[in-house]
């Protein structure tokens, strides 16, 4: 569901208020209920990885990366839906991905799970 | 389909009385193409026909495959009642599609936020059981799809968050006793601490409905496959324990008389309404599954109120009527068909 504040981002917060008897519903994104002062329950990891996401970017943060020449999705794009469009996205835009993945995996930053086995023409 | 018991609605397995279902489910991309929410129709139907064709070559290959643009609304809901599909593939299935086995143990999801999302499920607290038949077929697909890796984040996915593994282990549980004992909400608040996450019934932004929950791995990087399913079954082995002995002191203390006055009125309710909804049909199917448990002699037996769960699920009845029903005639056939089955007609 889109944002009902901005109509661009999708919304993570749902608000059902109830008052003098008038029922009013808005549906928010991670910025726009920062802005309204909405607390958000940090628990969904995608919730946390939006609200890192909206955050504005630091004065002397590294400019946004180009396109994915894989797939042309923008830092924009990532910054406002929270998915990537392709494998390569992961490699091109790895210097601010970086330091965003352990925050959204509880500190951890190194995958020590299974891999897959090469392919038959590989092996 | 709507003959066959689901395999999450069979009484079986380690604390069935608790722990419905266990769950394991491995998120994987190609590497041939963009992810679903950036690809092309051509290639959206070329990852699905590989991962059909790659299927073939596996234990799937007598399962029942779709390709979801072809099934209409109802065929996509009743999908998403019986966890087959995610309600959100079902509500824009696009070039999609489903493999399914027979026994509704092992399926695939193709085309929903990444290219191929497989399961496996097993009754009761299994969650090893399943990790295991997940890892095979995630084996014998690799062996003909060229899975998105890198060794630094392991499986690549279209969400950073399942990046990793891309495994999530989860358990279907009814924690009753421990509603009733009003501790239900500081117990699952404290699922965080230990990487783990408590949802509704059907996943992901869903209504908590009946005391019925899925506890599940937050996140799956950092953690080995095996590390995740023990920490997961660790926690639900826990609230299983500690949902037993909330019963029994439910059942045995000064509360008993409420306890038994809350799960007879739910069986008069189910055994005499006209008109129910889904949502009031779980709560009072709950209460009777407390009575069972606590051996009380109520209607029905475990077997039957798993499968009422999923048989009174709008979709379903829209099945078993063989036509569109609106909500009031929902509530009608779904008030009859709880009357009946738990008359043990």
């Amino acid at each position: 569901m889109i944002c009902t504040a901005c109509q661009k981002a999708e919304a993570v917060v749902f608000i059902k208020q109830i008052a003098n008897s008038q029922v009013s519903q808005a549906a928010l994104c991670a910025a726009c209920a920062a802005q309204a002062h909405v607390p958000l329950a940090p628990v969904h990891p995608l919730h946390a990885l939006l609200q890192l996401l909206a955050k504005p970017p630091a004065p002397r943060a590294r400019p946004a990366p180009a396109r994915c020449p894989g797939c042309s999705t923008t830092w924009a794009d990532f910054r406002s839906t929270g998915r990537l469009g392709c494998a390569r996205c992961y490699g091109h835009f790895a210097a601010h991905l970086r330091p965003l993945i352990p925050r959204v995996h509880s500190g951890a930053y190194a995958h020590r799970g299974k891999s897959p086995k090469p392919p038959p023409a590989t092996r | 389909m709507l003959r066959c018991k689901t395999g999450w609605a069979q009484p079986e397995g380690p604390f069935h009385d608790v722990v419905l279902t266990s769950r394991v489910r491995l998120a994987r991309n190609l590497d041939s193409a963009p992810f679903p929410g950036r690809a092309p129709a051509a290639a959206l139907k070329n990852v699905r026909d590989q991962v059909f064709a790659a299927a073939r070559q596996t234990y799937l290959k007598d399962a029942a495959y779709f390709r979801l643009e072809e099934l209409d609304a109802v065929d996509l809901r009743f999908l998403a009642e019986r966890h087959l599909i995610s309600p959100a593939l079902s509500g824009a299935p696009g070039l999609g599609g489903a493999v399914i086995d027979r026994r509704e143990c092992l399926n695939l999801m193709i085309n929903e936020e990444d290219h191929l999302r497989l399961a496996a499920l097993a009754p009761g607290l299994d969650l090893r059981l399943a990790a295991r038949e997940a890892d095979g077929l995630d084996e014998d697909l690799a062996r003909s799809l060229d899975f998105s890796f890198r060794p630094d984040w392991g499986y690549l996915t279209a969400c950073p968050t399942n990046l990793g593994t891309g495994m999530r282990a989860s358990c279907l549980v009814h924690l009753p006793g421990l509603g009733l004992a009003g501790v239900i909400n500081r117990l699952l608040e404290s699922l965080p601490r230990a990487g783990l996450i408590a949802r509704g019934l059907h996943g992901e932004g869903t209504k908590v409905m009946g005391d019925f929950f899925q506890i599940s791995n937050a996140t799956g990087l950092g953690r080995t496959e095996n590390e995740l399913v023990a920490a997961v079954e660790k926690a639900v082995e826990e609230l299983a324990r500690r949902e037993k002995e909330a019963r029994q002191k439910l059942a045995s203390g000064p509360g008993r008389m409420r306890l038994e006055d809350a799960v007879f009125r739910a069986v008069g309710a189910l055994t005499g309404a006209r008109l129910i909804s889904f949502e009031e049909a779980c709560h009072h199917l709950s209460a009777l599954r407390l009575g069972l448990s606590l051996g009380w002699e109520v209607p029905g037996d475990f077997g039957l109120v798993n499968a009422l769960l999923v048989l009174a699920q709008p979709a379903h009845l829209m099945m078993l009527a063989q036509k569109q029903l609106s909500p009031e005639d929902q509530a009608v056939l779904r008030a009859a068909l709880l009357r009946q089955r738990l008359a043990g007609k």
